[in-house]
């Protein structure tokens, strides 16, 4: 399925959570349907990114990260993708403060390391048009991806749902911003215990052109 | 910077900074419009046409190619754009689809009268009208593009997808007007556009003829103005046709010179200009198509025939096949027209050819030729071709009754002894009692007529004799109707003397002979009435009697009748008629002259554009 998303960032974001349906609808029907290039194809290519990743959990951590993924898409559509993620956390100002008082530090571990592997569907093609003068083409997508993240010797089964916006660039160059809910489960002093968080993504990457079959 | 907005940030800067695919106005490089067309597939050629349009490069080629797809689908045609009204050659195309649509609707409405439903048959409209002849589904957009659902937005790096071309003839009908007659009148317009830029254009001129002789041939009801008008164009159309040749270049598209010769000849014919039309056909007496030439044939002699043009009408003296339809007809004309000029030889061949085998009374040709052979026969005397001749004209059995028949053409004819030598023997063979009495009356006129009295009254004697043994058999009052035969013949031998006896003259011996003549039938006729005063005739003799008794100079009782009786005879006009022995106008076959009908007026552009080559139809080896 294609789509025509408004042109604005704000509008993109919108397309971007699937709430662009209704545009279709609007549609002159009386006008002739039009078709283009894909800009950039996916099918049979690989495609590998660096990633800047941050993660958010109510944890009392700041984390950001780095990291690399390679994709490899069957079709315009279906790709499986390994990433992986180096995190660098401190504890926030609220915790260092009460780390100073009572010399306790919270159960939950910082995390180091994130190795996942999983799928990825894109489901439409877009482009908007910016500044009057630039169109973007990019694949809105969804993702799945399961895997481990390593926090200060626990290892935590990590699954990271999320949508994904892939833009496409000249030569090959794609950026994407992916934005993705984690859920893991760690072995606490307490327990196993669930904790969930969102780790927004930008990933800035290449395609070659020539197929790898 | 809160780490919340670091990501839209980065995005904005890196698509701010980095190369962005720039909006182009560049759409795809295509000037291959009708290739498609020609390969009757129209999703293909209205995408082409699309891709033109999208490219903002549109000109007459393109306008005229969204013309042809609408003609393709039976779609009212665009008016021409300034665009394409200051193209010459674009425009001259267009003109000839404008023509062909009009053709096809004229077509149609035409049909839709007589209930055919081969309107289109011989013509490209065999094609353009079907169904299944197009392909108007799109090709599945290849997997390499995005297809966008239809939207008023208008990318430059969008360009038209394929879409499909619904078929649209079933609507043809609405598009005609309430008189038929107009769509006619339209179309000859459209023709005189065309040759107002191009007076050589045959085919056009070649369609004007058919297109009138639609007119003229239909059934319309067409006022005074609008006949003289079509009768305009007819004459227009001819002239057009006579100062042209059909080149070979046309042979495909029906336009031969026969159909030259054909469309001139019928043309000719419309207009009643016999000359055009006996030179027009005598161009077709050796067309390839057997019954054409025949019709041909026929009709020149036939014109020639009624104009009185008899070198002509003789001169095709060879019969037609005896099994056409116009083989009595043909054939009388040309003997008859052989009669005229003397030529009796190939006259009576002719004659012979065409009686000695065919059912005479049915056929009023035959009929005709038979007289006029009869006639043709009594300028000779009798001798053994004579009776050889009549033998051939029928069957044996008829032969009798052929004998009766020459001699009273002889006796109409002024030969009473060519009658008697025919008659006479007829006594003796006729074994039937009941045709005696007209050999009789015959025998009786012939001896009239060679002042026989003797012969005369024999031959009076038995049409008026009266046998004691059949009066006696026969009851008084069924004898009107036993002898009404007989006293027929009594009657009409009488009644003919009279006046042929007003031919002889006012001269001495001539009045004595019909003083006479008329004492015979006097007395004959008072004789007859005495002893019949039964006979059905017996109110004719009385006229005639009261008329011969006028008539006598010296007789007592015509002078007395003369003199005493108020009340005269009926009146007597005397005097001789001659009555055309030609069956009438209306019973001559007139078939008509046909031809296949132009197969396209279109000229199609074959790529690239702008056009090297036109042509008159689709070419679907046409390599896409």
């Amino acid at each position: 399925m294609a789509m025509r998303p408004a042109t604005s960032l704000t509008a993109l974001l919108i397309l971007a959570v699937g709430l662009l349906g209704s545009l279709e609808a609007a549609a002159d029907d009386t006008s002739r349907a039009t078709v283009q290039p894909r800009f950039a194809e996916k099918e049979g290519r690989i495609a590998a990114h660096a990633t800047f990743v941050t993660l958010f959990r109510d944890d009392f951590y700041r984390t950001v990260g780095y990291g690399a993924d390679v994709s490899f898409f069957l079709s315009e559509n279906l790709g499986v993708e390994l990433r992986g993620h180096n995190f660098h956390s401190w504890l926030s100002p609220t915790a260092e403060g009460i780390r100073d008082e009572t010399s306790l530090i919270p159960d939950l571990r910082a995390p180091d390391a994130l190795f996942t592997g999983g799928v990825r569907w894109s489901w439409g093609y877009g482009k908007v048009l910016t500044l009057d003068r630039f169109v973007v083409h990019f694949d809105p997508q969804v993702s799945f991806h399961g895997g481990i993240t390593l926090a200060e010797r626990r290892v935590i089964p990590t699954v990271t749902p999320g949508i994904a916006f892939l833009t496409h660039w000249r030569h090959g160059i794609q950026i994407k911003l992916d934005l993705q809910w984690t859920a893991q489960l760690e072995r606490r002093q307490r327990g196993w215990t669930p904790s969930f968080g969102f780790a927004p993504l930008i990933g800035v990457g290449w395609s070659p052109e020539r197929r790898l079959r | 910077m809160k780490p919340g907005l670091w990501l839209p940030a980065a995005l904005l800067a890196s698509m701010s900074l980095s190369a962005c695919v720039p909006l182009t106005a560049d759409g795809p490089e295509r000037r291959e419009l009708f290739t498609a067309f020609h390969q009757a597939d129209l999703s293909r050629f209205d995408h082409a046409l699309s891709l033109e349009e999208h490219s903002h490069r549109p000109d007459a080629w393109t306008e005229l190619g969204r013309a042809f797809l609408q003609l393709a689908n039976c779609q009212e045609i665009s008016p021409p754009s300034a665009l394409l009204a200051n193209d010459d050659e674009a425009l001259a195309i267009y003109r000839r689809l404008r023509l062909e649509d009009q053709r096809r609707l004229r077509l149609v409405a035409t049909s839709r009268l007589g209930g055919d439903r081969q309107w289109h048959r011989g013509t490209i409209h065999t094609r353009l009208a079907s169904r299944t002849y197009f392909s108007r589904d799109p090709a599945a957009v290849e997997d390499d593009l995005i297809r966008w659902p239809p939207s008023d937005e208008r990318w430059p790096d969008e360009w038209p997808a394929p879409s499909e071309v619904p078929y649209e003839c079933e609507d043809l009908l609405d598009r005609l007007s309430d008189d038929l007659l107009d769509e006619f009148f339209t179309e000859w317009a459209l023709t005189g556009d065309i040759l107002r830029a191009d007076p050589d254009d045959l085919l056009v001129k070649v369609h004007r003829a058919d297109l009138v002789l639609a007119i003229l041939d239909g059934d319309f009801d067409l006022d005074d103005d609008r006949r003289d008008e079509a009768l305009e164009m007819a004459a227009e159309a001819l002239e057009d046709l006579r100062h042209t040749e059909a080149p070979e270049e046309h042979e495909r598209l029906a336009i031969t010179r026969w159909g030259q010769a054909l469309r001139k000849a019928r043309l000719a014919i419309e207009l009643d200009d016999p000359q055009a039309a006996t030179y027009a056909l005598s161009e077709l007496t050796d067309h390839p198509v057997i019954d054409v030439a025949e019709t041909a044939r026929y009709l020149r002699t036939r014109i020639a025939w009624r104009q009185g043009w008899f070198e002509v009408a003789a001169d095709d003296a060879t019969p037609l096949r005896r099994s056409s339809p116009l083989f009595n007809a043909h054939l009388y004309f040309t003997a008859s027209a052989n009669r005229y000029l003397g030529h009796s030889d190939r006259f009576l061949g002719l004659a012979r050819e065409a009686l000695s085998d065919r059912q005479r009374p049915r056929d009023p040709f035959l009929g005709a030729l038979y007289k006029e052979v009869l006639q043709e026969l009594v300028r000779f005397d009798v001798d053994e071709r004579t009776l050889e001749f009549l033998e051939e004209l029928g069957p044996r059995a008829g032969l009798s009754e052929r004998r009766r028949e020459l001699a009273e053409v002889a006796l109409d004819a002024g030969r009473p002894e060519v009658a008697r030598e025919l008659a006479t023997p007829l006594l003796e063979e006729t074994r039937d009692a009941r045709r005696l009495p007209r050999i009789h009356a015959v025998l009786a006129l012939a001896a009239f007529l060679e002042d026989d009295r003797r012969a005369f009254d024999d031959h009076l004697h038995e049409l008026t004799r009266r046998s004691d043994a059949l009066e006696s058999a026969i009851p008084r009052q069924r004898r009107a109707q036993f002898y009404a035969h007989r006293d027929a013949e009594l009657a009409r031998v009488l009644r003919a003397m009279l006046p042929m006896m007003a031919e002889w003259g006012d001269d001495g011996p001539a009045r004595a002979l019909r003083q006479v003549w008329l004492v015979r039938i006097v007395e004959h006729a008072q004789r007859f009435l005495r002893d019949a005063p039964e006979s059905a005739v017996s109110d004719q003799l009385t006229d005639l009697y009261t008329l011969a008794s006028q008539l006598l100079e010296d007789h007592p009782r015509g002078y007395a009748r003369r003199v005493g009786d108020e009340s005269y005879a009926s009146a007597l006009v005397l005097g001789t008629v001659s009555v055309s022995l030609a069956p009438p106008d209306d019973e001559a076959p007139a078939p008509r002259l046909r031809w296949a009908p132009i197969d396209s007026l279109l000229l199609i552009p074959v790529d690239p554009i702008p056009p090297t080559t036109l042509v008159h139809d689709f070419q679907r080896e046409v390599e896409p």
